[in-house]
C-alpha cells in the first residue's frame, strides 16, 4: 500500500491497512512513495495487489499506475482516497477499482479478496 | 508450481533476473515443495555470503539503523539485500510489514533489494524459509545479506542462527524497562547498538549491558555503539565495528565455529519442531487420543504411552 | 432515526454518560458557583466581553490558496469581497511542509500536485505576489506557516513584504501558526526537524514577535488536527493545553520574556467543531475555564487581559462526505452553530466539497455566506453565552474540563507533550479512537446520512473537485530560476550562512531569517541547513 501525495495524513490508510491485515492478508506499507519506489516494490516483493491512497492531482497516481502495469502487467490495483468523480473515470479506464471516502471496509476487503483470487 | 516452472524460474534468477527471484521468494514462503526444490538444486553451491542479522525490541530503530547502514555496505560490497521479518497476527495469519518504507531512500538503486517477510506463527517455517531465501539470496549473486528480525520472540530469534554476525539494537532505558526475551537478546548478539543514543540514559544503559555481557564470558570483545540512525551518527563507526569482529572472529576460527555452533542449534529447533508437530497429530488421532486419556485416568503408564508413541511416529509424518 | 433502546447507556463523543435531560441536582458542586458568573468575570468560561459579538462579531476566517501566488491572491481578494474579515495565506503543502524547492526530486515526481493546496512560494518574491494589494494592516492576515519548520519562513516572508511596503511591524496585526499537531501528530511528513529544534524555533518566534511585533499572535496553539486525527473532545483540549505548557515552560526558561506578555501573545488558539455541536460549545466554555486555571495555577498569573482565550475554530473537514455534498452545507452549518455557541472570536467553515479537493469559488463563498446568516439573520450575536444557566451544557463543561485534565496528567506523567509525540504514545492513543469510528460507522452503529444509509441521491447538479490551476509548477520553476540567477548571491550567501550559524547555535533565528528573505534565500536552501544542522525526527509511526 502506498500513498502517491506527499501528503502525511495517515488515519484513512491506517484503517484500511489494519483491516486487511485482519483479513489475513500481508500488508507491505511503504507509505508516501513515488513511482520508483512502488514499482520496485511491486516487483521485488512479488505482491498480489497494490493499494493506492491518491490525495492529490490524479495525474500522479496514473503515472504510477502505468509504470506497475507495465512492470507487471497483470498485477490488480485498487485505489481510495481523495478522488473525485472524474478522476474516478480515468482509473477505471485503466483497469482500477476505485473507493471514494465512506466506502465500507467490508467492500474494500472483499475487493482485496476477488482481485487476488484468494476468494 | 510444477517442478519445470520452478527450475525455469530458478534459471532465469540464477541469470540475474530480479523478478524471477522475487517470485521464487514467494514460492519458497508458500509452496513447500516448491522450497524443497530450490534447496535441493541448490544444494552444494559454493557461494557464501556475509550474513549480518539485526534484531532488537520494537521500536529500537532496527529499520533506521538498516537504511544507514546501506550507505557504508555498498562501499565494501557489491550489492546488499535486506529481509525484513516481521511477526504475523496469531489471530488472522495476516501481518503488517512496514520495515521496508524506512529503508526505502537509500538511493542505491539496483545494488540494494529489499524483502519483507512475515513470521507465519510459532511453526518454525520462518526458519526455513529464511534459511531457503539465504541460500537463493547467494546464489543469485547477493554477497551481503542483512536480516531484520524481532528479537522478543524465540521465533524470530531462531532466523539470528542464520547469521555470521548478529547485531543486537537497542535504546537508552533497556536496562529499566520489562521485555520479553531480554537475555536471549543478550545472548544472541556478537554486536551491541544502542540506538536514539540522543536520548537520555546512554551510560546507565552501556553499564547495565557491559554487566549482562559479561556473565557470558565471550572469547572475543563485544563492542557496544551509540548510534543515532536518522542522522548517521556513530553508522560509520558501527559498520567499521562489524567488519573489525568479522576479521578478528574469522582469523581466531571463530567464525566458523560460531556458524557450526548456530546452525547445529537450528536444526535441533527444526527438528524439534517437527517432532511437536507430529505429537500433536498423535494427540489428535482417534487411537492416541484414546491413549492420552488412559494415561491421564491412570489406566495406562507414561511409559507405555511414549513407546506407543514412537511406535505411531512413522504413520504421523 | 433508528429507534434506541431507552434502557442502552448513551454517551458523548468524549465518553461522557449523558442522561435523558439534567437539572439544577446534575450540576457539579464546584461548577456550581461559577454558574452564577458573567461573562468577562472569572472564570471566564461564559466568554471575556460582556458585550460578546454585539460588540465584536466572530472574524470569518476562511482557509484559502492554491496554484500561483496571484492565483492565490485572487481567490483571497474574492474572498474579502464576499465578506470574510480576515484572510489565510495558506502555501503549497509538496514545498512548504518539507523546506523543498520545486527542483527536489520529490516534488518533480509529483509536479501536479505542486499547488494544489496551496501557492508555492519559494522566496519573499513570490511572498510579495500573494500579499498584492492586500489589506495587511487593516485586516487580519495569517502568514501560513503551518507546519512547524515552514514557520519561521512563512512569518519572515510575510513581514519583510509588509515592512518593504511602508507598515510599522510594531502595530501589524495577523497570526503565525507552527502549529505541532498537525507537524507532528496529524500529518507526519516525510522530513521534519525533531520536536525539540522546533520547540526552540516555536519559543524563537514568540520572543521575536514580543520584541518587534506586539500586535502579531506568533503561533497558534491548535487542536484541530490533533480531533482530526482521532482524538476526543476531552483530549484535544487536554493536549492543547499539554501544548501550551511546552512553550510557556520554555518561555519561563529562557526568561528573555515577561510570561504573562508570551501567554497573552498565545492566547490565540485553535480548536475544531466538530458535529455533535452541544458538545463542541461545552468545550469552547471548557477551555476558557482551563486557561484561566492554568494561568493561575501553574504560572501564578491573575491578570484577566491574559485569561482572555481569543479561539479561533475550524470545522471538522473530517465529517464532509464525499457522497451527497451538498448535505455538508448543512453540517457546515450545524457546526459553525456549536462554535459561535461556544463563543469563539473567529470561524473557517470547511467546504462542502472538501471530501473532494480543495473549495471551489462556489463552496468558499457558501462558507462565507453561513456565516454571514448565522451573524445577520439569526439574532444569535445579540446575546453572549446564550447556552450559559442550561443544566446539561453547565454540567457538561464540567465535567469536560474534569476529563481533560485527566488527559493533561496523563501527559504530563509521562514527560510532557514533546515526549508523547516522540513515543507516539498520542498516535496510538488516536488510532484506537480512529478504528473505534470506523467500526462504529462500519456496522452501522453510527448513521451518516447518505453514506451509510439513505444513499439515494436526486441531486440538480453534480459537484465535482476543484482542481486549482495547472501551471503552478512550471511557473514555480521559472521563477525560481530567475531569483537563482538575478539575486545578489554574495548577500544571500552571506545571509544563508549566518542562519546556519545562528541555527547550530542558541541565537534566536529570526533576525538572521528576516536577513535571509531580504537576500532572496529561497525556501530549499533553507530547508537544506535545517536538515543538515538538526536532522530528522525519528517518526514514531510511518505514513
Amino acid at each position: 500500500m502506498a500513498k502517491t501525495g506527499l501528503d502525511g495524513h495517515w488515519r484513512g490508510p491506517t484503517i484500511v491497512a489494519r483491516a486487511l491485515r485482519d483479513a489475513g492478508f500481508e500488508v507491505i506499507m511503504i507509505g508516501m512513495a513515488n513511482t520508483d519506489d512502488i514499482v520496485t516494490s511491486a516487483v521485488d516483493e512479488d505482491v498480489d495487489l497494490v493499494g493506492l491512497n491518491i490525495g492529490g492531482h490524479i495525474d500522479v497516481a496514473i503515472r504510477a499506475i502505468e509504470s506497475v502495469q507495465s512492470a507487471r502487467p497483470k498485477l490488480p490495483i485498487f485505489a481510495g482516497g481523495t478522488i473525485t468523480p472524474r478522476a474516478a473515470k480515468q482509473l477505471e479506464a485503466l483497469g482500477v477499482e476505485v473507493y471514494p471516502p465512506g466506502s465500507q471496509l467490508t467492500d474494500i476487503v472483499d475487493a482485496a479478496e476477488r482481485l487476488t483470487g484468494i476468494k | 508450481m510444477s517442478e519445470a516452472a520452478t527450475q525455469a524460474l530458478l534459471a532465469s534468477a540464477l541469470q540475474g533476473d530480479r523478478s524471477s527471484l522475487a517470485r521464487l521468494l514467494s514460492h519458497i514462503e508458500r509452496d513447500p515443495s516448491a522450497e524443497t526444490e530450490i534447496r535441493a538444486t541448490l544444494a552444494g553451491t559454493e557461494t557464501e555470503s556475509v550474513v549480518i542479522g539485526v534484531t532488537g525490541p520494537p521500536g529500537a530503530g532496527k529499520s533506521s539503523l538498516i537504511s544507514a547502514l546501506l550507505t557504508h555496505t555498498t562501499k565494501s560490497f557489491d550489492r546488499t539485500a535486506v529481509l525484513a521479518v516481521d511477526p504475523s497476527s496469531p489471530f488472522s495469519g495476516g501481518a503488517l510489514l512496514g520495515d521496508r518504507v524506512r529503508m526505502q531512500h537509500h538511493g542505491l538503486g539496483d545494488r540494494v533489494l529489499i524483502r519483507s517477510m512475515a513470521s507465519k506463527g510459532e511453526s518454525g517455517g520462518l526458519a526455513r524459509a529464511a534459511s531457503t531465501a539465504i541460500q537463493l539470496l547467494e546464489a543469485c549473486g547477493w554477497p551481503l545479506i542483512l536480516v531484520e528480525t524481532l528479537g522478543i520472540g524465540q521465533v524470530e530469534l531462531d532466523v539470528m542462527n542464520l547469521a555470521t554476525v548478529v547485531a543486537v539494537v537497542l535504546n537508552p532505558g533497556w536496562g529499566d524497562t520489562f521485555q520479553a526475551n531480554k537475555a536471549g537478546l543478550t545472548e544472541a548478539g556478537d554486536v551491541f547498538v544502542i540506538n536514539k543514543a540522543d536520548k537520555d540514559g546512554v551510560q546507565q544503559t552501556r553499564a547495565d549491558l557491559q554487566d549482562s555481557l559479561s556473565l557470558l564470558q565471550s572469547p572475543v570483545p563485544i563492542q557496544i555503539f551509540d548510534t543515532v540512525a536518522v542522522n548517521q551518527d556513530g553508522v560509520a563507526e558501527l559498520w567499521q565495528g562489524i567488519q573489525t569482529y568479522l576479521a578478528d572472529a574469522k582469523a581466531a576460527g571463530l567464525l566458523e565455529q560460531k556458524l557450526l555452533t548456530r546452525r547445529r542449534r537450528l536444526l535441533m529447533r527444526i527438528l524439534q519442531r517437527g517432532f511437536e508437530t507430529r505429537i500433536d497429530a498423535y494427540c489428535c488421532s482417534d487411537h492416541g487420543s484414546a491413549q492420552v486419556q488412559k494415561a491421564l485416568a491412570g489406566e495406562l503408564p507414561i511409559e507405555a504411552l511414549e513407546e506407543d508413541l514412537f511406535a505411531n511416529i512413522p504413520q504421523l509424518g | 432515526m433508528q429507534k434506541k433502546s431507552t434502557d442502552k447507556a448513551v454517551f458523548s463523543r468524549s465518553g461522557i454518560e449523558l442522561k435523558p435531560f439534567y437539572t439544577d441536582d446534575d450540576i457539579p458542586n464546584e461548577h456550581r458557583g461559577r454558574v452564577a458568573s458573567a461573562p468577562g468575570e472569572a472564570p471566564y468560561h461564559r466568554g471575556f466581553h460582556p458585550s460578546g459579538y454585539r460588540s465584536k462579531p466572530w472574524r470569518i476566517f476562511q482557509l484559502s490558496g492554491f496554484g500561483k501566488p496571484e492565483d492565490e491572491n485572487e481567490r483571497i481578494k474574492f474572498l474579502l469581497k464576499n465578506g470574510e474579515t480576515g484572510f489565510i495565506m495558506e502555501h503549497d503543502r509538496n514545498t512548504a511542509d518539507h523546506c523543498y524547492n520545486v527542483d527536489h526530486p520529490e516534488v518533480v515526481a509529483r509536479r501536479e500536485d505542486v499547488g494544489l493546496t496551496g501557492a508555492v512560494m519559494q522566496s519573499v518574491r513570490d511572498t510579495a505576489i500573494c500579499m498584492d494589494g492586500l489589506p495587511v494592516d487593516s485586516s487580519f492576515g495569517h502568514a501560513g506557516g503551518a507546519v512547524v519548520q515552514h514557520a519561521p519562513f512563512a512569518l519572515a516572508a510575510y513581514w519583510t513584504v509588509a515592512k518593504q511596503r511602508g507598515f510599522d511591524l510594531a502595530k501589524l496585526p495577523g497570526t503565525g501558526q507552527s502549529d505541532f499537531n498537525l507537524t507532528y501528530l496529524g500529518c507526519v511528513t516525510k522530513e521534519q526537524i525533531p520536536t525539540q529544534p522546533g520547540l526552540r524555533f516555536n519559543a524563537d518566534i514568540i520572543e521575536f514577535c514580543d520584541r518587534h511585533l506586539p500586535y502579531w499572535v506568533p503561533v497558534s496553539i491548535a487542536g484541530y488536527n490533533a480531533a482530526d486525527t482521532g482524538l476526543s473532545p476531552d483530549q484535544e483540549l487536554g493536549v492543547l493545553f499539554a501544548n501550551a505548557v511546552e512553550y510557556l515552560d520554555e518561555i519561563k526558561r529562557r526568561g528573555s520574556v515577561d510570561l504573562a506578555k508570551a501567554a497573552r501573545a498565545c492566547g490565540g488558539v485553535s480548536f475544531r467543531a466538530s458535529i455533535e455541536f452541544i458538545e463542541e460549545a461545552c468545550k469552547m466554555r471548557a477551555a476558557r475555564l482551563m486557561w484561566s486555571d492554568l494561568l493561575r495555577e501553574r504560572y501564578g498569573i491573575n491578570d484577566p487581559k491574559v485569561a482572555n482565550l481569543r479561539i479561533h475554530c475550524v470545522t471538522a473537514g473530517s465529517k464532509m462526505t464525499y457522497q451527497q455534498p451538498l448535505n455538508n452545507i448543512v453540517r457546515g452549518t450545524l457546526m459553525a452553530l456549536g462554535a459561535v455557541f461556544g463563543g469563539v472570536q473567529s470561524l473557517g467553515v470547511s467546504g462542502y466539497d472538501e471530501a473532494l479537493s480543495i473549495p471551489s469559488e462556489h463552496a468558499h463563498q457558501m462558507s462565507v455566506r453561513i456565516q454571514q446568516i448565522l451573524q445577520e439573520e439569526t439574532g444569535i450575536a445579540n446575546v453572549t453565552d446564550p447556552l450559559g444557566g442550561s443544566y446539561y451544557v453547565e454540567t457538561l463543561t464540567a465535567q469536560l474540563a474534569e476529563k481533560a485534565w485527566e488527559f493533561f496528567e496523563e501527559i504530563q506523567n509521562q514527560g510532557g507533550y514533546l515526549a508523547t509525540l516522540d513515543s507516539g504514545w498520542l498516535h496510538a492513543r488516536a488510532a484506537e479512537n480512529q478504528y473505534q469510528e470506523f467500526m462504529d460507522m462500519e456496522n452501522g452503529d453510527q448513521q451518516v446520512i447518505g453514506v451509510n444509509c439513505f444513499r439515494d441521491d436526486e441531486s440538480p447538479f453534480e459537484v465535482d473537485g476543484f482542481m486549482g490551476t495547472d501551471d503552478a509548477f512550471d511557473v514555480a520553476t521559472a521563477r525560481l530560476q530567475d531569483v537563482l540567477r538575478t539575486r545578489h548571491e554574495k548577500a544571500a550567501t552571506a545571509a544563508l550562512k549566518q542562519l546556519e550559524a545562528d541555527c547550530r547555535s542558541d541565537t534566536n533565528i529570526m533576525p538572521a531569517m528576516m536577513e535571509a528573505m531580504s537576500a532572496e534565500v529561497t525556501l530549499g536552501e533553507i530547508g537544506n541547513v535545517y536538515r543538515e544542522v538538526f536532522g530528522n525526527w525519528n517518526t514514531p509511526i510511518q505514513t
